[in-house]
């Protein structure tokens, strides 16, 4: 006898919306950081071009986001690469968010990030103060790279209409550009690479990304969780062998080390609101790749909570909610620019993956800021005893007191 | 809302994604136990019979239109930026006299102002008191397909993600602080199980009696973090009921006790006595509540013969039906039934600061709280819906409720695509050798119903042991027809 429809049954309430916290969150990596961020930079350029040099708070900015008829995120989704690679203009937001690690022979590791987001304006043509959005997408980006010689860090933005070539994505080649930052992609799957070529201040930085492991797409993340639907669609190229130089006037250094990259297209959280997260993309030297968000009120208040994407060594996802990770800030750098308090290390545990281990900050000084300050720089894992565990990223928002 | 505990059937949320947060909401519906200790000495009931107490007349049409359009809830997520993170989904079955902006939702969901203007988006009653049922949604069924396993601070962190101006973040904030402060006592074991009671007490902790004013910090010590697993049960029974809940600690009247889910946002007695002007109607309306017919083929002279060994064998505590029905509300004490006693025991002896809170509070004015040492025996109209069975959940059907030599010590429902058993009246289930903690999956784990945990126990109510597998039969065919 039948009973009542699975669709009813078959995850009821908490576990639905855990699951769709999960995808909000590990998607979230690049969404919330890296929006927030990228905003923070849309907010400046805002500014510098307005006449009345009135500043736009990201909620304004977003404010012109389309509200119209775009596509909503459902799944399963018909993943299909390369086309994936490339934008998706049916959805209101869409980012690229690369993370990783570089370092030059016998020189202290570097931190690396590049934010794209690409915003779909309203269907009608508005304006914001001085500055004219109706030329259908907006496309801001965030380069932040530590400093080779001195601790601290390099930050540049660029925002850019798309729709009259200052930035957009085109699939032959294909190639993502805002201004005269580019992601390339060449070559068939599994052989791939990725050419980028960035700029902040007077470095110039040009690195190709080869892929070892196929990108881990949403489906096969939710795999099992037949929660609802989140609001945006997501996947992951876990960890990306990079090697490339950087120059600046003094010369050129040869760099290699690991980069992923996060891109999520849908309905993706606001900057400006409440909550914050802090992220992690941490390389375990055992082969593995561990992704965590940890979401916390920008005012301190309340509980964070966690969520995290494990990829093991045989490329499989594994999500991983609060009750699975336990992660507490173990010592703390106060910035003596803003006076922000940022918890550079940490004691991790994700004890059903057998994680046990400390995140340390590679250097102090690396912060950056833009609408609000943040930290973003190399992590080292290390462990109670034994060898190194690894090395990563690490950003962190929300600590300005 | 009722009683607390559910049992209930398939729910519909899926299409309600973050929506579902509220949920935890709604859990809170559910009572309040209550009773004392500091102060006077909390008055505890005896087992035996419970006697009437004098409800405030209502009117029960308004009262459906308050339980469908929820607005008894001030506070909850911030509507925009809920939609923004959830979509549109589909909202599944509509239900009559929902507003317009709420028959765009899951039926569970409902919105409201707070009271800055912010429209806010929370579950109503109907989260845990509806449940599908042969393809129906079922109003007044005991949801037992929901999970509280998780931590719902994490949804709400996330949903904190899409809010933007300051009236929001006001809004989602209060909603945060008031999820923050139930979430620890809210996470239960096993999917399937309500912690609506302990939810209750842990906001109870949280108001001044007197003035409902809520405090970040509790006023009084906590529930303990872990809930005791709780079925629904459903919301018709209410009417022949003299008093609330499966220990009838729930004496007076019984709107009050109804409301309680309000707890989660109203901080003052404007608030509350203007909720509770809504409820008089809404209990109006639950006592009106007849349980749905049996919707498939019943063998009427096996029900006849089933009657037979029903009132010899049942009726002396679970009443008689049909004409000149007749229930005793029974309070049968722990040694007498035998079930799993923590939930019982929990109220009457380690619970008085709450029930002397609920006796001192403003709650009290109209409403006792006086725990018995035992379990009330519910009345049975519509009982084949309502699997799994006891109060917490622990048997699954009422063929093996019968034989207590039947019912399984590790056992799992299923959750994705559950099938009826209309000879056992259950849903069918597969018998395990494992206990919880050894199932490596973590989703079977959280699924895995252990009745070796503590409050989770099948044993006791083995009435129907006695009987011959033909008399079981003929009984299970009688209770298709009630």
């Amino acid at each position: 006898m039948p009973g009542p429809e699975p669709s009813y049954h078959s995850a009821s309430a908490i576990r639905t919306i855990i699951g769709m916290t999960k995808n909000l969150t590990v998607a979230g990596a690049v969404s919330i950081a890296v929006v927030f961020t990228l905003l923070a930079a849309l907010g400046k350029a805002a500014e510098n071009s307005s006449e009345t040099a009135k500043i736009l708070s990201p909620a304004e900015l977003l404010a012109v986001a389309g509200d119209g008829d775009f596509t909503r995120a459902k799944l399963p989704y018909p993943f299909r690469f390369p086309e994936d690679y490339g934008s998706h203009r049916e959805y209101r937001t869409e980012t690229w968010h690369l993370t990783g690690i570089l370092q030059a022979q016998g020189q202290p590791q570097l931190g690396l990030q590049l934010a794209i987001i690409r915003i779909a304006l309203g269907s009608q043509p508005r304006r914001v103060d001085s500055i004219d959005w109706s030329s259908g997408e907006l496309y801001a980006a965030l380069f932040s790279l530590s400093d080779p010689a001195d601790d601290k860090l390099h930050t540049a933005q660029r925002l850019s209409r798309g729709g009259i070539g200052l930035a957009g994505w085109r699939a032959r080649p294909m190639q993502l550009w805002v201004e005269d930052w580019q992601v390339k992609r060449s070559g068939d799957e599994p052989e791939a690479s990725i050419e980028l070529r960035l700029s902040a201040d007077d470095l110039k930085l040009e690195l190709r990304l080869r892929q070892r492991k196929p990108p881990i797409d949403h489906d096969r993340i939710r795999d099992g969780n037949n929660g609802p639907a989140p609001p945006f669609i997501y996947y992951v190229e876990p960890r990306l062998e990079a090697s490339g130089s950087l120059s600046d006037d003094a010369g050129t250094v040869e760099l290699a080390g690991s980069v992923s990259i996060e891109h999520a297209w849908g309905e993706l959280p606001l900057p400006g609101g409440p909550v914050v997260q802090d992220r992690f993309t941490l390389y375990l030297a055992d082969g593995r790749e561990l992704f965590l968000v940890r979401s916390h009120r920008s005012d301190g208040s309340g509980e964070p909570t966690m969520a995290g994407l494990l990829v093991r060594a045989d490329d499989t996802p594994v999500l991983l909610d609060g009750a699975d990770i336990d992660l507490r800030a173990s010592g703390f750098w106060t910035s003596e620019r803003t006076g922000a308090r940022y918890p550079l290390r940490w004691t991790l545990s994700v004890p059903g993956q057998v994680i046990e281990l400390e995140v340390v900050a590679e250097r102090e000084r690396q912060e950056g800021s833009l609408w609000a300050p943040f930290w973003s720089g190399p992590v080292r894992l290390v462990q109670a005893s034994g060898p190194s565990a690894g090395d990563g990223f690490m950003q962190l928002n929300g600590y300005l007191e | 809302m009722c009683d607390r505990q559910a049992q209930a059937a398939e729910i519909e949320i899926r299409p309600v994604p973050i929506a579902v947060l509220a949920i935890v909401l709604l859990l809170l519906l559910t009572l309040a136990a209550c009773s004392e200790k500091p102060h006077p000495p909390v008055s505890k009931a005896a087992a035996g019979p419970v006697e009437v107490d004098e409800q405030r007349s209502g009117n029960p049409e308004r009262g459906y239109e308050v339980v469908v359009n929820g607005s008894y809830m001030s506070c909850g997520l911030p509507y925009r930026a809920w939609r923004r993170a959830a979509g549109a989904p589909d909202p599944g079955p509509s239900l009559p006299g929902r507003n317009q902006k709420n028959s765009r939702l899951s039926y569970s969901l409902s919105v409201n102002q707070d009271a800055n203007g912010v429209e806010v988006v929370s579950a109503n009653c109907l989260l845990c008191h509806a449940a599908r049922f042969d393809g129906k949604l079922v109003i007044g069924l005991g949801n037992e397909w929901l999970d509280f396993t998780g931590d719902p601070r994490a949804l709400v962190n996330a949903v904190g993600g899409y809010v933007s101006d300051d009236a929001e973040t006001a809004a989602w904030r209060k909603w945060a602080d008031r999820i923050a402060a139930i979430a620890p006592y809210s996470m239960t074991d096993t999917v399937g199980v309500n912690p609506a009671p302990n939810i209750t007490l842990a906001l109870i902790a949280h108001h001044d009696p007197k003035t409902l004013a809520w405090s970040d910090e509790p006023l009084l010590e906590p529930p303990p973090q872990k809930p005791l697993p709780v079925s629904v049960p459903p919301w018709w029974r209410i009417g022949k009921k003299h008093a609330m809940f499966y220990n009838a600690m729930g004496r007076g009247d019984h709107a009050r006790y109804m409301m309680m889910k309000s707890l989660l946002c109203a901080d003052s007695v404007a608030e509350a006595e203007a909720i509770d002007q809504q409820f008089v109607d809404v209990r109006a309306w639950l006592a009106s509540l007849r349980p749905p017919s049996y919707p498939f083929p019943v063998d009427r002279d096996l029900a006849r013969e089933g009657r037979a060994v029903f009132e010899k064998t049942c009726s002396a505590c679970h009443g008689t039906y049909g004409p000149g029905a007749s229930y005793p509300n029974l309070v049968v004490g722990l040694d007498t039934i035998g079930t799993d006693p923590a939930y019982a025991l929990e109220s009457y002896a380690d619970s008085d600061r709450f029930m002397d809170w609920f006796n001192r509070s403003w709650y009290g004015e109209l409403a006792s709280a006086r725990p018995a040492p035992g379990y009330i025996a519910p009345p049975l109209d519509g009982v084949w819906a309502t699997a799994p069975f006891l109060h917490n959940g622990s048997v699954p059907s009422v063929a093996t409720l019968l034989d207590s030599g039947k019912r399984p010590k590790y056992w799992l429902r299923d959750f994705d695509d559950p099938q009826f058993d209309a000879r056992a009246l259950g849903w069918t289930y597969r018998s395990l050798s494992t206990r919880k903690q050894e199932i490596e999956d973590p989703v079977e784990r959280k699924r895995l119903y252990d009745t070796t945990l503590p409050g989770y126990s099948n044993s006791g109510h083995r009435f129907g042991d006695g009987l011959t597998d033909d008399e079981r039969r003929a009984v299970i065919e009688y209770l298709k027809t009630l």
